[in-house]
C-alpha cells in the first residue's frame, strides 16, 4: 500500500520582510499576470485589451463602491467571526435573513402601517427597526451553529453552509407565497417596499445611500473598538488563539463562542437589511440563484485576506470588488473568443481565483514548509 | 568512520557573532571554536543568549555581524537545510518531529538526498540498523505519537546519525527527562563523540555542563564569559561565572533554609477527598488522592516524570472533570464547577507549559496580564500598560515593550512573565507545576524564595508540584510524594530523610 502524505510544518521563525499588504499587492500582481496567460492560452486575447479592461475598471471607481460597501460590511462580520476562530462561512444565509427581516418589518408588519403613514415623520423609526431585526435574525441564524459548536462540539462549517441553503429556501417560500407580490408582470417577486422606506440617496453620487455608509463606518469602528478595547474582545482572541488559556483564565468558553457567533451574524444581517432598504426594493423569486451577488460568500475571501487584521479588511475589500467587477467585465471582451462550450462567465472568475490561489500560496509557505513523502 | 575527523581537529569557528532582538542585544560578539571529538558546553541562565548562538549556527537565525568558518572556510547558513549540508543538526527542546507520522517517515522528511517521492522502504533498515548501534531499539513503523519523550529525542539523534552529522546542537533536551534516562542520553551523546562528531550542548543547568562536557562556555548577557577546560571545572566557580560576582552559593544556602513555621490547628484552604481521575484514553491517572494544605502552607508534591502530577495541577485548577470524590477550596465545594468558579475562588496556576495552559502567544503582554483580571466593557489600557512595565521591570523580564506579542520572548521570559502574573494575581492558593523546566538556577532560586515569602506574608497556600526534589525541599512546609497517580507518603519538612523521599518516589 502506499500512502503519501503532505507535511506541513511551521517555520522556526517568521519572515519578517514580508508585510501582509505587500502580500496583497504582490498576489494582484502575480494573479493578474497568470490569468492573462491562462486567458491567452485559450483565446489568444491581446494583452492591449485585457490590461485596459483592467485598468478601466479601476478607473470607473463608481461601479466599484457598491461590492466595496457590502464587501467591507460583511468582511468585517467574517473577521470578527475568524479572530474566534468561529468559521463564519454562512454570512450569506445570515444576509439573506437581515432581508427578511427588512422587509417584514417596513412592508408586513403592524408597524409598518403605523410608522409609514402619510406624513412620513416616522419613516426613519421604521427603518431603523428594520435594520435592526434584519441584524436579530442574522443574529439567530448564526447563533444556532455557534450554540451547536459550544454545547456538542459540531463544527460550524457544514452546518453554516446546510443553512445557508434553508435560508434561500425561507425566502423563497415567502416571495412565492404569503408574500407574493400583486404588480409584478407575471415575476415571482415581492412588491416593491413603500417608497419612504428607501434609504436615502446621496446626491451626485447615485451608487451611494447615507444609511449605508453611516453604518459601515460605525460597524468597522465598532468592530475595531470591540476586537482591540473591550474585555469581550480580548476573550474572543484567546479562543482563537488559545482556548485552553482562556479556559484555565477563569473564562466561559462556551459563552465566548455563542457571542461571537452572534456579533457575527448580527453584521451580517444588518447588511442584508441595508441591501434590501437601499438596493433590491424587493425579494425575487431563486434568490440563491445569484441575487444575492453571494456575497456572502465573496466576503470570506475579504476575511482570508485580511486575516485577522480589520485594518486590512477596506483594502482586501477593494481588491475583491474590483477583481469581481473585472472578471465581469472580461466576459464582454471573452464573447466569440471562447472555444465552445466554455462559459464566459467560468473565466471571468481566473482572476479571483487564481488571485487568491497565488495569495494563499504566498502566505502559507511564508508560515510553513512543506513536504510530500510517501510511504509504501 | 572515516568521514569524520580524528579528535582535536578545529571543525567549526564562530567568529563575533552579534544578533540584535528588538529591545535586546542577545549576542555581543560572541567567538567559539569546536573541536572533532569533544562535548562543548554552552553553560548560561534564561537570556544568556545561549539559544541565540545555537540558532544561528543552526540556519534558523542569521546574525547581525560576525561570521562562521567551516573547517576553516567561512560559509553562510541562511536556513537550517544550508546548516544541514555541513553536517550541522539541531536538536532541540520540544523533538521537531511529524506526530502523525511513523518514525521511517520522520527520518525521511529530513533526506533530502532521497529526492520528493521517496519511500520508506528504501531506508527502512537503515533505520533500524541505526536504532540498534545507539542500542535503543524503537519500532521504525510505530507512530510518532505513540513514543515517549526519550524515544522522540532518540530518533532525532538517529536523524542526525544518519545525515552523518559532524556537529550536533543539543538545546536544553535533557530538561525533561528524569535522571535515570537522563543519564542513558549523556550514553548517547558522548557514543556520538567517540565516533568523531562534536556535541554542542545547551544548557541552563550547572550540574549538567559540568559532568558531561569536556569543555565548558559560559555565556553571560549575550557575552561569552570565559571558556573552560575539564581541569577548571569547579561547581562554585562555575556560577560564579553565570550569574555575576555578586552572587555565592551560600545565598543558595541562605534561601534553602529560610524560616519555615507550620501552621497548625487551621482549616485547609484546599482539600481533596478520595479523588480519582482518567487521563485522555480513560484509564485512572489519579487514584484517591487525598490531600489538604492550610492557609499559608507550602505543600509540596515530588515525584518521577509522568506520575499524575500534570493531571492533579489540572484538576486543581478546573480543567480536567473529576471522577469519583470532592474538591473543596476554602469549605466551598468546587468540584467539576470549571475553571470559572475555581479561579473566582482565588485559586492563580503556574504551570510547566505557559504558552499551553496560561499565556496567549500572539497576543502581547499587556493582553495576557488582561486575562489574568475580570472587568465590564472597556479594558483598562492605561493602567494595564502601567502594571506591565512594572512586572516587565521587578521580574527582569528582557521585552521591547508591553505590546510585544508573547511569542517572540525567550523560552524563559515567556515563563518568568507567566509566574509574575500569577504571583500579583493569585488570592488564596497558588498551584505551580514544574516551573523549573525552563528556568535557570538564579531564577528558581528568587521564585522558591518568593514563594515562601508570599505563604507567609499574605497567608498564601501553594501547591508546588516538582520532578525536583531539591526544589521541594527547599520550598516546601510539607511534602507528599506520587507514584503511579497515588499520594504514597504525606511528611514535614522536619521529619523527612531524603533517602526516604527519594525511595518512594520509584516505588
Amino acid at each position: 500500500m502506499v500512502k503519501i502524505s503532505l507535511v506541513v510544518t511551521k517555520r522556526y521563525k517568521k519572515s519578517v520582510s514580508t508585510s501582509t499588504p505587500a502580500i496583497l499587492s504582490l498576489s494582484l500582481l502575480l494573479g493578474l499576470v497568470i490569468s492573462y496567460v491562462l486567458i491567452w492560452f485559450f483565446t489568444k486575447l491581446d494583452p492591449a485589451s485585457f490590461f485596459s479592461t483592467f485598468y478601466s475598471t479601476l478607473a470607473s471607481y463608481a461601479g466599484l463602491l457598491e461590492p466595496l460597501l457590502f464587501l467591507s460590511l460583511l468582511g468585517t462580520a467574517i473577521s470578527v467571526a475568524f479572530y474566534g476562530s468561529f468559521w463564519n462561512v454562512g454570512a450569506e444565509g445570515q444576509y439573506v435573513l437581515g432581508m427578511l427581516g427588512a422587509i417584514y418589518l417596513v412592508m408586513f408588519s403592524p408597524a409598518s402601517s403605523m410608522l409609514l403613514g402619510s406624513d412620513g415623520t416616522t419613516a426613519g423609526v421604521a427603518k431603523l427597526l428594520a435594520v435592526a431585526l434584519g441584524g436579530f435574525l442574522g443574529s439567530l441564524w448564526s447563533l444556532l451553529p455557534g450554540v451547536l459548536k459550544a454545547y456538542t462540539k459540531i463544527g460550524e462549517v457544514p452546518v453554516m453552509l446546510l443553512m445557508n441553503y434553508i435560508a434561500y429556501s425561507i425566502s423563497d417560500y415567502l416571495t412565492a407565497g404569503p408574500w407574493k407580490g400583486r404588480y409584478t408582470y407575471g415575476y415571482i417577486r415581492t412588491d416593491l417596499i413603500p417608497e419612504s422606506s428607501k434609504l436615502t440617496v446621496i446626491p451626485g453620487f447615485e451608487i451611494l445611500r447615507y444609511e449605508v455608509v453611516a453604518a459601515v463606518a460605525i460597524v468597522f469602528i465598532g468592530a475595531y473598538l470591540l476586537i482591540e478595547r473591550t474585555w469581550l474582545g480580548l476573550e474572543i482572541k484567546v479562543l482563537g488563539s488559545n482556548p485552553v488559556a482562556l479556559r484555565s483564565s477563569g473564562r466561559d468558553e462556551k459563552k465566548t463562542i455563542v457571542l461571537v457567533s452572534a456579533i457575527s451574524g448580527f453584521i451580517a444581517g444588518l447588511a442584508g437589511a441595508l441591501r434590501l432598504l437601499g438596493y433590491d426594493y424587493r425579494l425575487a423569486y431563486n434568490i440563491g440563484d445569484g441575487k444575492t451577488g453571494f456575497y456572502g460568500y465573496t466576503a470570506i475571501l475579504v476575511a482570508w485576506l485580511s486575516f485577522r487584521d480589520l485594518k486590512l479588511v477596506l483594502p482586501s475589500a477593494l481588491i475583491v470588488s474590483a477583481l469581481s467587477s473585472f472578471g465581469y467585465r472580461m466576459q464582454m471582451s471573452l464573447k466569440g473568443l471562447l472555444p465552445p462550450g466554455v462559459s464566459a462567465f467560468a473565466f471571468s472568475q481566473i482572476f479571483i481565483g487564481v488571485t487568491l490561489a497565488v495569495y494563499t500560496v504566498i502566505r502559507i509557505t511564508k508560515e510553513y514548509s512543506v513536504k510530500l513523502v510517501v510511504a509504501r | 568512520m572515516s568521514m569524520f575527523f580524528p579528535p582535536g581537529r578545529l571543525i567549526l569557528r564562530v567568529v563575533g557573532l552579534t544578533k540584535r532582538f528588538p529591545g535586546v542585544l542577545a549576542l555581543d560578539r560572541v567567538s567559539l571554536e569546536l573541536y572533532s571529538s569533544e562535548i562543548h558546553s554552552i553553560l548560561g541562565e534564561n537570556g544568556s543568549g545561549k539559544s541565540t548562538l545555537a540558532k544561528i549556527i543552526a540556519g534558523i537565525y542569521t546574525p547581525d555581524e560576525g561570521y562562521i568558518e567551516i573547517l576553516g572556510k567561512s560559509v553562510k547558513l541562511l536556513n537550517p537545510i544550508d546548516a544541514v549540508s555541513y553536517g550541522i543538526y539541531y536538536i532541540p527542546q520540544t523533538p521537531n518531529l511529524i506526530e502523525r507520522l511513523t518514525v521511517v517517515e520522520n527520518v525521511l522528511m529530513v533526506m533530502r538526498s532521497y529526492g520528493v517521492f521517496a519511500r520508506t522502504s528504501s531506508i527502512r533498515d537503515l533505520v533500524v540498523e541505526e536504532f540498534r548501534r545507539i542500542g535503543s531499539p524503537v519500532d521504525p513503523e510505530a507512530r510518532v505519537s505513540e513514543l515517549s519523550y526519550t524515544q522522540r529525542q532518540v530518533v532525532e539523534l538517529v536523524r542526525a546519525s544518519l545525515l552523518r552529522v559532524r556537529v550536533l546542537l543539543v538545546d536544553e533536551v535533557t530538561t525533561y527527562l528524569p535522571t535515570s534516562i537522563r543519564e542513558r542520553f549523556y550514553g548517547y551523546l558522548r557514543k556520538m563523540k567517540s565516533e568523531g562528531r562534536t556535541v554542542l550542548l545547551i544548557t541552563h543547568k550547572v550540574s549538567e555542563a559540568v559532568d558531561v562536557a569536556d569543555r565548558v562556555t559560559v555565556l553571560r548577557s549575550g557575552r561569552v564569559v570565559r571558556t573552560l577546560e575539564r581541569a577548571e571545572f569547579d561547581v562554585d566557580y562555575v556560577r560564579r561565572l553565570m550569574f555575576g560576582e555578586d552572587y555565592s552559593a551560600s545565598e543558595l544556602l541562605k534561601n534553602a533554609l529560610s524560616s519555615i513555621s507550620i501552621t497548625e490547628n487551621r482549616r485547609a484552604v484546599v482539600k481533596l477527598d478520595r479523588v480519582w481521575t482518567a487521563s485522555e484514553n480513560g484509564g485512572p491517572v489519579l487514584k484517591d488522592v487525598e490531600l489538604s494544605v492550610k492557609p499559608g502552607e507550602v505543600l509540596g508534591i515530588v515525584g518521577i516524570s509522568g506520575s499524575g502530577q500534570r493531571e492533579l495541577a489540572e484538576v486543581l485548577v478546573g480543567l480536567r472533570p473529576v471522577k469519583s470524590g470532592r474538591y473543596y477550596v476554602d469549605g466551598l465545594d468546587v468540584t467539576n464547577r470549571g475553571p470559572e468558579v475555581i479561579r473566582a475562588a482565588g485559586v492563580g496556576f503556574i504551570s510547566e507549559a505557559p504558552l499551553y495552559y496560561n499565556l496567549s502567544g500572539d497576543l502581547s503582554l499587556v493582553e495576557n496580564l488582561a486575562l489574568a483580571i475580570r472587568g465590564r466593557l472597556f479594558l483598562p489600557l492605561k493602567l494595564l500598560t502601567s502594571k506591565t512595565r512594572e512586572l516587565i521591570e521587578k521580574y527582569g523580564i528582557a521585552a521591547a515593550s508591553p505590546k510585544t506579542p508573547v511569542k517572540v520572548l525567550s523560552g524563559g521570559n515567556v515563563m518568568r512573565f507567566a509566574i509574575a502574573r500569577e504571583l500579583e494575581f493569585a488570592k488564596k492558593v497558588l498551584v505551580v507545576l514544574n516551573p523549573s523546566r525552563s528556568l535557570d538556577e538564579r531564577f528558581v532560586s528568587s521564585f522558591t524564595s518568593a514563594i515562601r515569602k508570599l505563604s507567609q506574608s499574605s497567608n498564601l497556600s501553594v501547591i508546588y508540584i516538582s520532578e525536583s526534589l531539591d526544589e521541594v525541599l527547599r520550598v516546601s512546609d510539607s511534602i507528599a510524594v506520587i507514584s503511579g497517580g497515588r499520594i504514597v507518603g504525606t511528611f514535614t519538612r522536619e521529619s523527612v530523610e531524603r533517602e526516604v523521599l527519594e525511595k518512594l518516589m520509584v516505588m
